[in-house]
């Protein structure tokens, strides 16, 4: 008789198991053709010729598949030297953010000394800030740069920093970039929630905070600092902001959408129509390598990494 | 006499590596000062002053708070909207959380193409960094594939693909729910593509908030009789505490500084086509003010209801 009842709430548990993963699966998808139905149109627009794109019957699916679209970005767009270009800085720039902005977190969180209230409200007011609204006064900043008329004081004088890498290196540097102060505000919260008998143990061992930082706490931060990577990764590698004011100069990803456009323009009979085809080509080709890189990454975000000694 | 010897101890161990936390906020600290601080004040001298654009720099004329009293009392529109968006940002933030707690939760169950899935909800990250809508302002060609069919993506859109939401209104409304939370729900699924849009970076934070709780503390729970339901309310939420708390500021943060929504787009315009840089600083310098109370007020509400693993 008990066994029965066992054996029946099983077979009960297991069919709602499955129901809940029919409900899951379905619901993931609806929400995925909600966000990807956009790209969808990009994509088939990018393979198709431009007697597709005249053929009214034609929907989605090209009937003369081409690579043209393509090959016009790498070639007039100057799509692989922007490529690199955001590869290096997109990489540096997320890297030093990812680090700077974990240090920040954490000495807000652990540590209690006068001025880290005002350091918190400090970090959250950058982000509250929009970057538009400094636009004049950043640029000014780098464009004659010098620190409290030191520089001019030593008769090296205001130094002409934009057109460089410097500025973004700089900001990034000092947890000041793009958003970065929404992550010094995740890390912060992050390392709030480790329980701070771990930090007491390696310093009334001898370990002082600043190995332990190394030691202890970045290995148990490790998925929310590859979390933060990929967002300062995925911001910068898409920024238009901080490229356009910083550093004109050098290509980058998100400049090929108005280069293209341009030359389409220019070059090409049916202006208005190539345009709008180059613009999705490159939008997807900008895109499409940050999404792969997602791919790869977020296999490193999986339950399971067993933070000895941290148990709710 | 044993247990008030422990917190004497500790505080002072903290207290003495206290000043530790400097280090960690060197890099922060360096910044604001060097460049933040500066910009910050520059900007706010701009709000002050009459500022004319002349060859090889600008010139500023003090005006007080002349700049200040025609945001607020002359221009025609900034008051209004800034009114009307708060209210439908305190509508929208809560379904913002709500919605990607859930999606985030759903992303961390084992299940078939769950890194695809994962792939899909980052998207959103990417397009809300703009380029994409860079891309899509002068886009003749996506406007007639977006007549031609397939979901909206668009906000005003009242049927999603041909589904009549009125149906469901009626529905809910004989169920007696009343009109306010019908016209909420509804609200909100006709803005399906926003919500899920405007997710993208808290599913993120969620995501790697919950691969830090230990799956052993589930599994307690478990042994002890707690179903599901019990286990998200008494362990995710309260771990996920300090990470709901930094979304829910984020959302607002998003909310109010997103360059699609109309404030941001006034304040652009009246810099860089109507050429009023005061009154653009001043305009922004006012809507920040309010941002930053209506963050107090996230901030004095969400302190009830955090939790932090500390002992004080």
């Amino acid at each position: 008789m008990k066994e029965k009842t066992v054996s029946n709430r099983k077979r009960r548990f297991f069919s709602s198991e499955i129901l809940w993963a029919i409900f899951r699966f379905v619901l993931l998808v609806g929400l995925s053709y909600v966000i990807l139905s956009p790209f969808l149109k990009k994509i088939s627009m990018m393979f198709m010729s431009p007697a597709d794109l005249r053929n009214p019957t034609v929907w989605m699916v090209p009937q003369e598949p081409t690579l043209d679209n393509i090959r016009r970005v790498i070639r007039y767009g100057g799509y692989l030297p922007a490529f690199l270009h955001s590869l290096i800085i997109s990489t540096l720039c997320a890297v030093l953010q990812t680090f700077t902005c974990c240090m920040a977190g954490y000495g807000l969180a652990k540590f209690k000394f006068k001025g880290n209230t005002f350091l918190f409200i400090m970090a959250v007011f950058t982000i509250v800030i929009p970057p538009q609204t400094l636009y004049l006064a950043l640029y000014t900043r780098f464009r004659y740069f010098d620190f409290f008329h030191l520089l001019a004081l030593l008769g090296i004088g205001p130094v002409k920093l934009v057109e460089t890498v410097l500025p973004s290196t700089l900001l990034s540097a000092t947890a000041l970039g793009l958003k970065n102060g929404l992550y010094i505000f995740v890390m912060r919260q992050f390392f709030k929630g480790v329980p701070q008998e771990l930090n007491e143990a390696a310093w009334v061992d001898g370990c002082n905070p600043i190995a332990a930082f190394f030691r202890i706490m970045l290995p148990v931060a490790k998925p929310m600092l590859i979390s933060i990577f990929l967002l300062s990764f995925a911001w910068q590698w898409t920024d238009t902001f901080y490229s356009g004011l910083f550093n004109r100069s050098m290509l980058v990803l998100p400049m090929i959408l108005t280069k293209v456009t341009a030359i389409a323009a220019e070059s090409i009979s049916n202006g208005t129509m190539m345009s709008s085809v180059m613009q999705n080509t490159a939008v997807v080709m900008i895109i499409l390598p940050l999404f792969l890189f997602y791919l790869v990454f977020q296999r490193k975000l999986i339950q399971g990494i067993e933070r000895s000694g941290i148990v709710g | 006499m044993k247990k008030k010897e422990k917190p004497i101890k500790k505080k002072s161990l903290t207290q003495k590596n206290g000043l530790y936390g400097w280090f960690f906020l060197a890099p922060f600290v360096v910044g604001l000062i060097v460049f933040y601080l500066p910009v910050i004040v520059e900007s706010f001298r701009f709000s002050v002053n009459d500022l004319s654009l002349s060859t090889g720099g600008y010139s500023l004329e003090f005006v007080g708070l002349k700049s200040y009293r025609y945001a607020l009392f002359t221009h025609a529109t900034f008051v209004r909207d800034t009114l009307s968006l708060i209210g439908d940002l305190l509508l929208q933030s809560p379904a913002i959380i709500i919605f990607s707690l859930f999606i985030a939760v759903l992303l961390n169950q084992e299940m078939p193409a769950r890194g695809l899935f994962r792939g899909i909800f980052f998207l959103p990250v990417i397009i809300a960094t703009g380029v994409v809508l860079k891309a899509d302002m002068s886009n003749a060609m996506l406007e007639s594939m977006n007549n031609a069919g397939g979901i909206e993506t668009n906000t005003t859109v009242t049927a999603a693909g041909g589904f009549d939401i009125s149906n469901i209104r009626v529905m809910l409304e004989n169920m007696y729910i009343s009109s306010g939370a019908v016209d909420y729900v509804v609200g909100l699924v006709n803005n399906i593509y926003s919500v899920v849009n405007y997710s993208g970076v808290q599913i993120i934070l969620f995501l790697s908030g919950l691969q830090s709780i230990s799956p052993a503390v589930y599994e307690a729970a478990k042994v002890e009789g707690a179903n599901g339901w019990d286990s998200f309310w008494k362990i995710t939420v309260p771990i996920l505490s300090p990470i709901i708390l930094v979304n829910t500021v984020y959302t607002v943060i998003d909310g109010f500084t997103r360059s699609d929504n109309p404030i941001m787009a006034l304040i652009d315009d009246v810099a860089f086509n109507k050429m009023n840089y005061s009154a653009s600083s001043a305009m922004a310098w006012l809507y920040l003010a309010m941002v930053l109370v209506i963050l107090g007020g996230v901030a004095l509400i969400s302190r009830r209801f955090t939790f932090y693993q500390e002992r004080d």
